[in-house]
């Protein structure tokens, strides 16, 4: 390899320096903040007061089952699992208490621990798969998996893609605000007024539909709620869960409000025809409730007072036995200390960025999960991008249509489609069709689609670098004999290659960024690359320092590989002498004897 | 040291050829017989190299007849014909991502599948001819264009080709390296070598050639011994071209 130049080493063994320095000089532990570990009863909450809109919820429900088969009837092999035995399960990581992964790794969490005991009555194993939201109930309709596990409000629009179970858990919308706003209730909210809501969530639809308001949409929970602390927002409609979970004392944030659902309940979605799994999961949730697991976990999870009229599993299921939350509310009420004082917005900033401990904690999984995968998916993806680019490149200037025109349509579609777009269809449309041949594993889906984007990309590199060879060159070759195809893979191709390196070394930069879309088609907790662990933890603590240490291991890959580009390309310039470029000059001045 | 080569005849009768709508080539004859030089004159932009470019197929002719040693070869793989004729350019056209010896051995070992030690034998045989033999591993780029067009040369031989071409092969050159390579190509012809020269040495035309065509607006005007072409030239066209340059 070229050796680096001094300036690229010392830089390098300083990023290493602050990495490796901020595990040893990280402060004394601090509590550590684990959104995602069950926060039990003392954090019982009462009846919300503003339950108006409860009465087209429960009262009008249509799909609840009367009864359930006998949990003995059930036959698992009947069940049509992806893996016979086996429980997949698609889920989130971002929405504690109800959905979560916590500091081991392990997907948990109120509804994840119900499914868990629900698997174990059913004699069935179960594997979670961290995946987005916005591909989760897709991704569920086409079988990669059997159950979608979200905390997922049974709405009519998605009961059109999926088939749900009865329900396990109930919604309220808490209505979050920044300390001292105005708005002191859902009624205040108004036109103008940025109002934050999780894209693609029921309160979404609750701000548009109901209070006839526009909402400013966010990708997940933790970014809007980290809006809203900074004032980006002027308050936040969130499933009650999600905001008792992140809104911690001390933050300059508070709940001031609570409604309930409008309709329906939260269920687990599975494939609209799979009716012997929706049967089985019913028989297990009412059996899990006969036998107090229910209790137990929702005390532990999300103790709330449930609301009149509403209870879990089937209409047959006994009623839960459940501790006063009321009651216990009332009395922690009454002993919980004067609120912590605020923070100035400096320290703010800090603890969200800057918390030493966190960034203890990331590293060990971002070093030895995260970079691997990075690494994995980037190299896998570049390889299939250089070949079929190289390929698209030669057909790209044939002589022949029928070879050019087909490399100018994919190189359009590929490079016009933004790169999440791409990563869909290929892990949800392609998925499905190749699922026997990757095990339905999305991994090597993800390295197919971004192979398959880098092509288009590569491929006119490659173009632009043959292209720029002269053609002389070409016309030399094919002058000694060299039929086409020979003197492009000898003399053309090879010049035009070294011209494009640094071009091409960018491309890889980009990919390597891009490796991080790859999460969108759902992977498993040692699969995750770079950003994800980042992210996750991010999501188990609410805090944004395990995101920068993620950047900061993008940074150490890319830095790099930025001024080995820079290298090569200063090489490449003076490595061509002065005089060889412009030997026409000289032409004209000689004819004469 | 240098190769046994039959030196072969090459004519062409009536070669058209068209740009879309421009008509580069008109009809021209040409006879060179075997183990002569013929030098093509004439204006910028009359056809020359377009002329060679035909000759050896780099342009497939609209129309009319190649023979070489009489016989047409119009049928034959043009990679074929092209490993018989060897051609060196104005611009040398090395390929600047080998090395010099490299540059020279490719073709053999490529097209006439020879294998290393052979190949580097004869490289080196052909780099010694033109005197580059102590240049064998470096780049063509650092060269003189000289010695560069040296290579060119000695690339070309390395196929052992029956016919040569040369394309205003010194018209990139720095004056003082311009006689060098001319006595080279005459070296060649005077080896026994088929030779077309397309050049605007008239010196070189005069002295060297066996054969002068002066070409204008994709025709032969003229053609005849240099000394007849030189001294007693028969058409307007060529006394005023000759006025121009002498």
């Amino acid at each position: 390899m070229f050796p680096f130049p001094r300036v690229v080493r010392a830089f390098v063994a300083a990023l290493i320096a602050v990495l490796v320095g901020s595990m040893g000089l990280a402060a004394p532990a601090a509590a550590q903040v684990d959104q995602c570990a069950p926060p039990g009863i003392e954090s019982a909450s009462a009846l919300p007061t503003n339950l108006a809109k409860a009465a087209t919820g429960p009262g009008a429900d249509r799909y609840t089952t009367s009864s359930v088969k006998p949990l003995d009837s059930i036959d698992i092999n009947a069940l049509r699992l992806s893996t016979p035995g086996t429980l997949t399960v698609g889920t989130l990581s971002d929405a504690p208490p109800s959905i979560c992964i916590d500091t081991a790794g392990q997907f948990t969490g109120f509804d994840n621990e119900l499914l868990r005991a629900i698997a174990d009555r059913l004699g069935l194993k179960i594997n979670f798969v961290g995946t987005e939201f916005s591909g989760l109930l897709a991704q569920v309709a086409a079988r990669r998996f059997d159950v979608g596990s979200s905390s997922i409000t049974t709405t009519d629009a998605r009961r059109q893609t999926v088939g749900f179970t009865n329900g396990y858990d109930f919604g309220y919308f808490s209505l979050v605000v920044p300390g001292g706003s105005p708005i002191k209730g859902f009624g205040d909210l108004a036109p103008g007024q940025r109002i934050g809501v999780v894209q693609g969530t029921v309160q979404e639809s609750y701000v548009i539909d109901t209070l006839h308001l526009q909402p400013v949409k966010f990708p997940d929970y933790n970014t809007v709620y980290a809006s809203l602390k900074t004032r980006q927002i002027d308050a936040w409609v969130a499933p009650s869960q999600q905001a008792s979970g992140t809104v911690q004392p001390g933050d300059p944030a508070q709940i001031i409000e609570n409604t309930f659902s409008l309709d329906n309940f939260v269920a687990w979605a599975v494939a609209k025809e799979n009716q012997p799994l929706i049967d089985a999961l019913n028989s297990g949730l009412d059996a899990i409730i006969a036998d107090g697991t229910w209790s137990r976990l929702y005390t532990d999870w999300v103790p709330r007072a449930l609301p009149p009229g509403w209870k879990p599993g089937s209409k047959a299921a006994p009623a839960p036995q459940l501790p006063d939350f009321n009651a216990i509310a009332a009395e922690n009420q009454q002993s919980a200390p004067a609120a912590a004082a605020p923070k100035s917005t400096l320290s703010q900033l800090k603890d969200a960025f800057l918390n030493w401990d966190l960034y203890k904690q990331a590293i060990p999984d971002l070093l030895k999960t995260g970079l691997p995968n990075t690494v994995i998916l980037t190299v896998c993806a570049a390889v299939i991008g250089l070949v079929l680019g190289m390929a698209l490149a030669v057909a790209g200037i044939s002589r022949h249509r029928w070879l050019r025109w087909p490399a100018r349509v994919y190189t359009d579609i590929f490079r016009g489609l933004p790169e999440v777009v791409i990563i869909l269809l290929i892990g949800l449309g392609v998925g499905p069709i190749v699922g026997g041949l990757t095990g339905n594993n999305p991994y090597p889906l993800g390295i197919a689609a971004l192979g398959l984007m880098a092509a288009a990309y590569v491929g006119e590199i490659f173009r632009s670098g043959i292209q720029s060879v002269e053609p002389g060159q070409l016309e030399a070759s094919r002058a000694l004999g060299f039929s086409y195809p020979s003197s492009m893979r000898l003399v053309v191709v090879p010049q035009g290659v070294r011209r494009v390196l640094p071009a091409l070394m960018n491309q890889f930069i980009s990919l390597l960024k891009a490796s991080s879309l790859v999460y969108f088609l759902g992977l498993i907790a040692n699969q995750r690359e770079l950003f994800q662990v980042g992210r996750d933890l991010n999501a188990q603590t609410g805090n944004l320092s395990p995101l920068v240490a993620a950047g900061l291991f993008y940074l150490l890959l890319t830095i790099p590989l930025t001024h080995l580009v820079n290298f090569i390309d200063s090489r490449l310039r003076r490595g061509r002498p002065p005089g060889e470029e412009d030997p026409l000059e000289l032409s004209t001045s000689q004819e004469m004897i | 040291m240098t190769k046994p080569v039959e030196p072969v005849s090459l004519s062409a009768r009536d070669i058209h050829l068209s740009f879309g709508p421009n008509a580069v080539l008109r009809g021209v004859d040409i006879d060179v017989p075997a183990g002569t030089t013929a030098a093509v004159i004439g204006p910028s932009g009359s056809g020359k190299s377009t002329l060679l470019r035909t000759l050896n197929r780099l342009y497939e002719p609209d129309s009319g007849d190649i023979l070489l040693d009489g016989r047409s070869v119009l049928a034959d793989s043009p990679d074929q014909l092209r490993q018989r004729i060897g051609m060196v350019f104005q611009h040398f056209n090395l390929f600047p991502h080998r090395s010099v010896l490299d540059n020279v051995t490719l073709a053999p070992r490529k097209l006439k599948r020879l294998d290393a030690d052979a190949a580097r034998e004869l490289g080196l045989a052909q780099l010694d001819r033109v005197g580059l033999r102590h240049k064998a591993e470096v780049r063509p780029s650092t060269l003189s264009g000289g010695q560069q067009q040296r290579v060119a040369i000695a690339r070309a031989l390395a196929m052992a080709p029956q016919v040569m071409f040369f394309d205003e092969a010194t018209s990139a050159l720095d004056p003082e390296l311009v006689k060098g390579i001319l006595a080279l190509i005459a070296d060649l012809g005077a080896d026994g070598m088929t030779m077309v020269v397309v050049t605007h040495e008239m010196g070189f035309a005069q002295s060297t050639s066996d054969a002068v065509v002066f070409m204008d607006h994709g025709k032969v005007v003229e053609t005849g011994p240099p000394d007849r072409v030189f001294g007693a030239a028969e058409t307007d066209r060529l006394k005023r071209f000759l006025s121009q340059v002498l």
